[in-house]
């Protein structure tokens, strides 16, 4: 479990208020948002990421599978499963 | 200074049915999926994807039902792997969330399956996720997340 610090920092009144708007929006406390963006600017600082190096399956998407909906897509799997017992 | 609004700080999230199309081959969706992971790589906001994501993701792709599984567990591992080489986020939930997750099903008066809609939206959401993009027709989203289709 990771250990928690406090600390004090001074922080422009305008982006602190900002901040807490942003919080109350995302249902988030203050911390959460600082964290995060902690998070992402010690993120943007290590080296850039690969291009993405495709992989493509060896097999087909399933007949009758649609993933244009999750409700689809579990009802799938489900009767699926079923089938296969 | 000019006040900064929400939308200067927006993360991309994708959603399982791109993963998947991205994967396998066939369709008109293949390549358009693609394509909108490397716009999602490409955009300086950063993107990513849920643990809840990546076991939809691995649910359908090595399914086994009556003939062999459309990909390999070797195959869907490499997947994602190389998607978070190139700079995808793997995000799970915050403090308190399977709570905060019942809670606004709870008000939202989300029924079914589409609890996992709202359980990576929060997810995403969590993880400082603004936009989502998916193709799915009926996504149920949380406040502060913009879904959006990019294969539409």
């Amino acid at each position: 479990m990771a250990i928690i610090m406090k600390t004090t920092v001074e922080i422009e009144e305008d982006l602190l208020r900002a901040a807490k708007r942003a919080a109350i929006d995302r249902n988030c406390t203050l911390r959460e948002m600082i964290e995060r963006g902690l998070r992402r600017e010690l993120a943007a600082g290590a080296k850039p990421p690969a291009g993405i190096a495709w992989i493509t399956a060896s097999g087909e998407l399933p007949r009758g599978l649609d993933l244009s909906s999750r409700e689809a897509m579990w009802e799938w799997l489900e009767n699926r499963g079923k089938n296969s017992q | 200074m000019a006040r900064k609004s929400r939308q200067e700080f927006p993360v991309i999230a994708v959603d399982t049915n791109l993963l998947l199309y991205a994967l396998f081959p066939q369709g008109a969706e293949h390549t358009l999926a693609r394509t909108a992971l490397l716009r999602a790589q490409a955009d300086e906001r950063g993107w990513g994807f849920t643990v809840a994501n990546a076991s939809e993701f691995w649910s359908v792709a090595t399914r086994v039902g009556g003939e062999r599984a459309p990909a390999t567990p070797a195959e869907a591992v490499a997947f994602l792997a190389s998607l978070i080489r190139a700079g995808a986020q793997l995000w799970q939930g915050q403090a308190d969330f399977g709570l905060r997750l019942l809670a606004i099903a709870s008000r939202g008066e989300i029924l079914g399956r589409r609890i996992f809609d709202l359980q990576i939206a929060l997810a995403a959401r969590d993880n400082g996720a603004t936009e989502i993009w998916t193709h799915d027709r009926g996504f149920v989203a949380v406040a502060g997340l913009r879904v959006f289709d990019p294969l539409g």
